[in-house]
């Protein structure tokens, strides 16, 4: 099997968290917000899964495990704020959740 | 030459115990009634007093060496303890502070004893008990200051005294003067206070360096000098000149010399028996006493004695001057005790401490007697003060009379009562003196004292019969016109002497018997010191030696002068015509000293109005003080500055919070860009690096 080498992954991996980050930054929707929490996750568990490969080591692999439970965990409690949310205020617009500031 | 025991701590704290005891009842809303607070406190003052007595006599039965008598000590508690300085709560009874706890005791019982007479008309229940808690005080901080062997003690007491003086001056404090008065006192007093701490830093500064001894203690202190004068850096020498002339700064504050005395004639304004016991017998001779508990110190510093004796008979003839014209009696008192407070330092300047000493005791006796002679009448004649609504009082108050001649008799000099005999040596000792050989113009400076001080005897002579003829001869002039009695009088409702009574009374037995006693010991009180042409030694003389020997060996008379007879003359002479000549101005032709007054008009104005010293202090002092305190410290260090700081910083701190608090809008997306800017910073960072 051919080794597509260690670049084009990482370019990926950074496309993708950059995507993510854009849509946490500028999107209004918290569930929207929310999926690109997950895709900027996934991003990162892409760059240390090409990093174990490269350095033959299996710490990446395991890491990127402990994500993708974290990030399980994390959607099951973000999803379940996001609907109690919806519930409470019928607007899951952020621009609408700012009764927090200084 | 020491022994201990347990009684001497009883006598400062039986003082102590009434004015706890009458204070903590009159707090708690309970206080005793009138006669029983007065007794309370009277009590405890005659068992201190019998107590002191004891210890006299002990000491006095007592062989200690050389047949003199020894010291009683008692240590209670130590105080605090630096290196091998130890600050002790503790007593130390020589035959100075023997002699002095029994003047203090002694006449401060009698003047308890005649308060109770004195306050029965105070209307405000509450006064009562206040009163004789302070009086008691006063006992307390004076016996601690003259008890005390040790300088802590010792300015404990003198701080002590001053707080009651405050509080006493000001006890009808209702009366905005009087309680100004006791402020005045309060203040005045607090700049000498502070000169002798000055002294007192300086002292410990140069000797603790020098020797491991401790020190602040007395005892030590004197035995340390006396064996090596180089501990404060010699005889003579500009330390212990200085030490001593700060210490005697914190003297004139406290026994009211120039340039401090201004305070002692305002005080007045407290009730007469105060006025008695604190102003004129005790708590303003604390300087004195000062002076010579610290004799082996300033008989090393001849110019400051000179400065000593110079403001004392400088002060004692400048009070004389301003008493010549005033018509308030307890004015005229209380510069006459300012006077005789100038002639003790003389006796003192000029190394006779003893001499100064004796005045002491018999000044006490004395002064005590003529004001409360004068509280007699002022509260016969429902507090009225002036002299001239007086007259012809002899009649109606014959027992007040007779004692109050006894007081006047002694502070003239009359031969053979107890003033004649320490005025006169006083004199005498001034003009003999050799202390002062070594400073220029030593030899002329002893004529010179004694010039001033033989003009002021006669001042006196002059003054006080004055005093006599106004109040008790001629005819009574009052009786009419209460209008003007407001001015004294409104501290209180008269009671139920019948208010508007026009003829003046004999006061009752309680005011009376004091002054009885007292005025024995004013004739009498100078067989405690007769000079060397009665008998070989007085017996204060024989007494003190243990005290004072040290200086008195230093200290030189010329005893062979042949003048003494012949002054003594002189000045008997002179104060036979002052007598006569102010009974002739004042009884037989009183329509004179009017006319006189207008032809030396300037004399009289200047010192009827005090030669307008306090004007002068309040130019001087007080106007450019307060100037700086409303224009600077309030306007600009109080107002701008230091509000300035502290609302700036109140404003610091909102502005900031207001910034932080724009940024926190609630909105998560600007935080979560923060994150991203700030991930994004550290991540350039590590590349860069």
């Amino acid at each position: 099997m051919e080794s597509v080498g260690l670049f084009p992954v990482l370019a990926l991996s950074a496309t993708l968290f950059v995507t993510g980050m854009a849509g946490v930054l500028t999107r209004k929707n918290a569930l929207i917000v929310f999926m690109s929490v997950e895709l900027m996750l996934n991003a990162v568990n892409l760059a240390f899964v090409a990093f174990s490969r490269q350095t033959q080591n299996l710490d990446g692999h395991v890491f990127a495990v402990f994500v993708m439970a974290v990030a399980a965990a994390e959607a099951a409690v973000g999803l379940a704020l996001v609907i109690l949310l919806f519930r409470n205020r019928i607007t899951v617009s952020l621009d609408d959740l700012n009764i927090l500031k200084g | 030459m020491e022994g201990s025991s347990p009684l001497v701590a009883l006598v400062p704290a039986l003082p102590l115990l009434g004015a706890m005891i009458n204070g903590a009842l009159g707090i708690a809303k309970k206080p005793l009634p009138r006669l029983m607070a007065g007794g309370l406190a009277s009590a405890v003052m005659l068992g201190a007093a019998g107590v002191s007595f004891m210890l006299l006599f002990g000491m006095l039965s007592g062989h200690g060496e050389g047949g003199h008598a020894a010291t009683l000590t008692q240590t209670l508690w130590t105080w605090m303890k630096v290196g091998p300085v130890s600050l002790d709560v503790g007593f130390a009874v020589d035959p100075l502070t023997a002699v002095m706890m029994c003047v203090v005791t002694g006449i401060g019982s009698l003047i308890h004893i005649y308060s109770i007479g004195y306050m029965d008309d105070e209307a405000d229940k509450d006064s009562v008990w206040r009163f004789f808690a302070y009086l008691n005080l006063f006992a307390f901080a004076m016996l601690c200051l003259i008890m005390g062997d040790n300088f802590g003690m010792m300015f404990v007491g003198w701080e002590g005294v001053g707080l009651c003086s405050y509080l006493l001056i000001g006890f009808w404090f209702k009366n905005s003067d009087y309680a100004s008065a006791g402020k005045k006192a309060f203040v005045v007093n607090r700049v000498g206070d502070f000169l002798f701490l000055c002294g007192l830093f300086w002292l410990f500064w140069t000797v603790s360096g020098r020797t491991d001894a401790n020190v602040m203690n007395f005892a030590v202190l004197s035995e340390v000098v006396s064996k090596d004068p180089m501990i404060v850096g010699g005889a003579g020498g500009l330390t212990v000149t200085g030490i001593c002339l700060l210490m005697f700064g914190g003297a004139t504050g406290k026994s009211a010399q120039i340039p401090l005395y201004v305070w002692l004639p305002d005080a007045m304004a407290g009730p007469t028996p105060v006025s008695a016991l604190i102003h004129a017998a005790t708590m303003v001779t604390a300087g004195i006493y000062m002076i010579c508990r610290l004799n082996f110190l300033f008989i090393l510093a001849p110019a400051a004695m000179a400065v000593v004796a110079t403001i004392g008979v400088l002060t004692a003839f400048f009070a004389a001057s301003i008493a010549m014209t005033q018509t308030d009696i307890k004015k005229v008192l209380a510069y006459s005790t300012v006077s005789q407070l100038g002639f003790m330092f003389l006796g003192v300047g000029v190394g006779s401490f003893v001499g100064g000493f004796f005045h002491v005791i018999t000044h006490a006796f004395f002064k005590a007697l003529m004001f409360l002679g004068a509280g007699s009448i002022i509260h016969a004649l429902h507090h009225e003060q002036d002299m001239r609504n007086m007259g012809g009082l002899r009649k109606y108050m014959p027992l007040t009379f007779a004692t109050f001649t006894c007081g006047w008799l002694a502070i003239i000099g009359f031969p053979g009562t107890s003033g004649f005999f320490s005025k006169d040596e006083i004199l005498w000792l001034a003009f003999t003196t050799e202390l002062y050989k070594d400073l220029p113009l030593g030899m002329v400076m002893p004529k010179v004292l004694w010039a001033i001080g033989f003009v002021t005897a006669l001042m006196t002579a002059f003054y006080m019969t004055r005093l006599m003829c106004m109040t008790f001869f001629g005819a009574y002039r009052g009786g009419h016109g209460h209008d003007d009695h407001g001015a004294h009088g409104d501290h209180g409702a008269h009671g139920d002497h019948g208010a508007h009574g026009h003829t003046p009374h004999e006061s009752p037995m309680v005011l009376v018997g004091p002054l009885v006693v007292l005025a024995l010991l004013s004739i009498v009180g100078g067989a405690m010191n007769l000079p060397h042409w009665i008998a070989e030694h007085g017996w204060l003389h024989h007494f003190l030696s243990p005290v004072f020997a040290g200086s008195e060996a230093l200290a030189v008379f010329d005893a062979h002068s042949p003048l003494e007879f012949p002054l003594m003359g002189l000045t008997l002479a002179g104060v036979t015509a002052s007598v006569g000549a102010a009974w002739y101005l004042y009884v037989l032709h009183p329509e004179k000293p009017a006319e006189i007054a207008e032809r030396i008009r300037p004399l009289y104005v200047g010192s009827l109005n005090k030669w307008f010293i306090d004007e002068v202090y309040g130019f001087t002092i007080l106007a450019p003080l307060y100037l700086l305190s409303r224009q600077v410290l309030w306007a600009v260090v109080d107002a701008q500055i230091i509000d300035g700081a502290v609302n700036g910083a109140a404003a610091a701190a909102t502005t900031i919070g207001r910034g932080h608090g724009a940024a926190g809008g609630g909105r998560i997306q600007v935080y979560a860009i923060a994150i991203a800017a700030g991930a994004a910073l550290f991540a350039a960072a590590y590349a860069l690096s």
